[in-house]
């Protein structure tokens, strides 16, 4: 008969241990994960000249200052301009997609598959000096705007994908037969019957493509111009000449709408839209 | 399958593929074209690329992206298995708000995290003003603008991925193969090291490719807070471009992270088709 | 109300003859029900009629009209699925009035429309709820009164009871009866519950396998089937093969008995468990002995061993009769059914 399991001196403490740097390390990470984030914010309230941490005193001086900054207001207006645009072309083609992939049976629905993901395949920096270089050939380098649309438009299209796509596939195909049935065209039906069923996935594709957008740096840093400055690209050269807290202030008040941003989703879709392929 | 549905299924799909095509494709096709003829003009060839591998700009670029890649991953590894872990058996409130946190920085702009990386590990920063303050160092460490600070950055972006797959495979694991695995006899740590780790292993090697690959053709964070004397590949093919115009150097680095790019698709596929695979046939 | 009628319809997926050439014509103002086990093309049929499968072959004619490339939308059919599909986010008013909104109804028209054909179905008043809000057998009456308020040519009805728990099937089946018959469309119904379609059909069409085996009225198809599938299909325990057959009669267990039939060898006897005697030795009849008995309170149904015929025999009887009794059977005289052979007769 085997003997029973006698607990080894040294496994007590080494659990106890292994507990202690399981959670530890859980709590390093995380602050990690916050540090640059609270560290902006919470400087940006200081009412020193410099950037300090731990800031000097409290102030929202740093804000009324930035909303005073020329280069912030335009470049924020280019960026929203620039996403909201490109959110909105990315959206008809990845609704269209997603019809082909849910209700549709041909051979080369893989590849067509593949097309379709192929943004996210292919680096950005890659595609980023690829659409820069097909637009020097053409000498619209100066077209600034419409190059931020149309190249913002492709890379977002697979973001956009995946929550319609799922939404759509959620779907009741005998509901649209039904209102077929009723003399809606597929026209009628499309909008009636299935635009508001899959309208959760386009909010939740839609937010994550302009969130993309917005933030995006390495393929705008190919296109922007002077005229034409989205926020992170202006935000990153100006950062070089202001040792003050106003980049800490305009850092602080993206990261709050991004947090607004973050409720939203919470709240109307859900955490899952993040699901890795 | 009648003509009429077929015509339907090519003009529905047709926007979003022509789209993708003549802009997406194209440009990269051209890109490829373009790092083949070379500007000593004689037809197609790979001299682009044989002076590129040649020059010791690129090879060190190379060999920068490699290990501030495998940095990365192993950063990732260390810091997603412990949150994983504790996600997974948490509450769901609990796991809400850890997955929150890690997703958060996820949502921000790469230029918003740099800056806050700069505050911290800058020659005034946080860091150095800490240590400085308590007397540790007399001049402040060269934190920012370096491989290092990269090898930060890059974790601080990538570490969700890795959390969500370890996540994932995390949460499928059998509750009674540990329960079984206590009832004989083995403690906590000995559960995790020969109970979870194993059977974590797909996810765990998976994710790992993923930080991998995309670390390796970042661009944004390592721009920012790498120097641009010690660039890696994608800033180097930056520079190359927009710094330099040497476009016969920036087509062929463009070139060989296409080539990065693909290569780490398919491998990723493959690995974890294959995988998913071996792990049902255990199972 | 109109005409509906198909000749020779069929769908082919590849190899596979999902329905081939299904004939078969619907009266003005009558109830047909396309009956048959699953798979045997009677949803497809109806599909093909609605327009949502064009068919291989063959046509469809509403009113004399030939309507194979007619959209679906333009079709004016009225269907009711058998998940009701009715839209999730609108109100039980707003889904009756669907189709009418399509029509160009004015709202007043719209509304008192739709508040009269509620009322037909037995839901006055619901117009403000969601079908979440209702039950199973009142969401199907919304969707009987979606697709009727329209004033189809057609009712076309696929399988609508059968998400229906048994009680609540027996009720739907008579409001469907009392509303079909008040507004005197036109209807379809496809289902494989042969007592719906002897209930509410004035014909039946049974489908297997794809094809038409065999069109009549209830009275008709119940108790003169034609087909050992049909009859099989509509409960008739007892198929076999008789000992042999003679002019105007069949032999079976040794005795002869009188029959009408066409004279074929390879045709097969049916008798329905009720239609056969059974009484104690001594009588008239072919012998066989009890070998299983089941008691279902008023009848008892017993297994008869009969030497002869490859299958036991079930009778359904009053008497009580122990196990391992020796028996004599008699078909009640003109119960017995000559049937093609159709379908396989599996050995016991």
């Amino acid at each position: 008969m085997t003997g029973q399991i006698t607990e080894r001196v040294w496994e007590r403490p080494l659990i106890a241990a292994g507990r202690i740097f399981l959670w530890g390390s859980v709590c390093f990470w995380l602050i990690f994960v916050l540090a640059p984030v609270l560290v902006t914010v919470v400087s940006s309230f200081t009412a020193a000249e410099f950037l300090t941490f731990p800031p000097k005193g409290f102030s929202l001086r740093w804000y009324f200052r930035v909303m005073e900054l020329d280069w912030f207001l335009t470049s924020m207006q280019t960026s929203l301009i620039v996403a909201a645009v490109s959110t909105l072309i990315a959206t008809i083609f990845a609704v269209l997609a997603a019809r082909v992939l849910t209700r549709h049976r041909f051979r080369a629905k893989g590849a067509f598959e593949i097309l379709m993901l192929s943004p996210l395949i292919i680096p950005g920096v890659v595609f980023g000096f690829a659409f820069f270089n097909v637009v020097l050939q053409f000498r619209m380098e100066g077209w600034n705007l419409l190059n931020l649309f149309v190249a913002h438009s492709v890379v977002t299209i697979p973001l956009m994908l995946r929550p319609i796509w799922s939404s759509m596939a959620g779907t009741d195909l005998s509901l649209e037969e039904a209102a077929q049935c009723l003399g809606a065209t597929p026209w009628v039906t499309f909008w009636k019957i299935t635009f508001p069923m899959i309208l959760p996935g386009i909010v939740a594709g839609a937010i994550i493509a302009f969130t993309f957008s917005f933030n995006d740096i390495t393929i705008a840093i190919f296109l922007v111009g002077p005229g034409t400055q989205t926020l992170p690209v202006q935000l990153m050269s100006q950062i070089e000449y202001t040792p003050d807290a106003s980049p800490a202030a305009i850092t602080s008040i993206i990261i709050f709408f991004t947090l607004i941003l973050f409720f939203i989703i919470d709240r109307t879709v859900g955490m899952d839209v993040f699901a890795q392929k | 399958m009648s003509a009429g549905a077929k015509r339907e299924t090519y003009i529905i799909g047709a926007p979003a593929s022509v789209w993708l095509i003549v802009l997406l494709v194209i440009p990269c096709l051209y890109l490829l074209f373009q790092s083949l003829t070379p500007l000593s003009g004689s037809g197609l060839s790979l001299e682009n690329y044989a002076n590129l591998i040649e020059s010791s700009t690129f090879q060190k670029a190379l060999r920068r992206s490699v290990i501030v890649s495998i940095w990365v991953t192993i950063l990732t590894v260390l810091a997603g298995y412990p949150i994983a872990l504790v996600a997974s058996r948490a509450s769901s409130r609990t796991r809400t708000i850890v997955m929150v946190i890690v997703i958060f920085p996820f949502l921000l702009s790469a230029v918003v995290r740099a800056y806050g990386w700069t505050v911290i590990l800058g020659e005034n920063g946080v860091v150095n003003d800490f240590l400085v303050g308590i007397g540790l160092i007399d001049e402040p460490l060269k934190l920012i603008q370096n491989t290092f600070a990269i090898v930060v950055g890059e974790t601080h972006v990538l570490l969700p991925y890795m959390v969500l797959s370890l996540l994932t495979v995390i949460q499928r694991i059998d509750r009674n193969l540990e329960a079984a695995a206590m009832s004989l006899g083995a403690s906590p740590p000995v559960i995790f090291f020969k109970v979870v780790v194993p059977l974590t292993l797909p996810g765990l090697l998976t994710g790992m490719l993923l930080v991998f690959s995309l670390s390796m053709t970042a661009f944004a964070t390592p721009f920012l807070l790498g120097g641009p004397r010690s660039p890696i590949l994608t800033v180097l093919m930056y520079q190359y471009a927009y710094t330099l115009f040497d476009w016969s150097k920036a087509t062929a680095v463009a070139g060989v992270l296409l080539i990065l790019g693909l290569g780490f698709v398919i491998l990723h596929r493959f690995v974890s088709r294959r995988l998913m695979r071996d792990a049902e046939a255990k199972s | 109300m109109a005409e509906v009628k198909l000749t020779g319809l069929s769908k082919l997926y590849g190899d596979f003859a999902a329905a081939s050439n299904v004939s078969f014509d619907v009266e003005s103002g009558s109830f047909l029900s396309l009956l048959g086990p699953s798979g045997c093309g009677k949803t497809t049929t109806l599909r093909m009629i609605i327009g949502f499968e064009e068919p291989s072959a063959g046509d469809i004619f509403i009113d004399g009209e030939r309507i194979n490339n007619v959209k679906p939308w333009l079709r004016d059919l009225g269907v009711v699925f058998q998940n009701y599909a009715l839209f999730p986010y609108m109100t039980v008013a707003e889904n009756v009035a669907f189709g009418l909104k399509r029509r160009g109804m004015a709202p007043a028209e719209i509304k008192h429309r739709t508040s009269e054909f509620l009322e037909l179905v037995g839901l006055p008043g619901k117009e403000d709820r969601f079908p979440r809000q209702l039950s199973g057998g009142q969401q199907q009456r919304v969707a009987l009164a979606r697709a009727l308020v329209i004033e189809p040519r057609v009712l076309l009805l696929d399988e609508p009871l059968s998400n229906l728990d048994a009680k609540l099937r027996a009720e739907m089946r008579f409001e469907l009866k009392r509303i079909q018959s008040e507004t005197g469309v036109t209807s379809i119904f496809v289902t494989h519950d042969q007592e719906e379609a002897l209930t509410l059909s004035d014909r039946i069409v049974v489908m297997n396998q794809g094809e038409v085996i065999t069109v009549g009225n209830p009275k008709e198809i119940w108790e003169k089937p034609t087909s050992a599938f049909v009859a099989d299909f509509l409960g008739v325990e007892n198929i076999f093969a008789p000992d042999s057959f003679e002019s105007g009669a069949v032999n079976i267990g040794g005795n002869r008995f009188a029959a009408e039939h066409d004279g074929q060898n390879d045709r097969l006897v049916g008798l329905r468990s009720t239609d056969i005697e059974i009484s104690e030795t001594g009588a008239s009849g072919f012998a066989g002995r009890v070998r299983q008995s089941s008691y279902r309170g008023a009848i008892n149904t017993y297994v008869v061993d009969v030497p002869g015929i490859s299958r036991p025999l079930y009778v359904s009887t009053a008497s009580d009769l122990p196990i391992g009794s020796d028996v004599v059977l008699k078909p009640r005289e003109g119960a017995i059914l000559i049937l093609e052979p159709d379908m396989e007769i599996t050995a016991a």
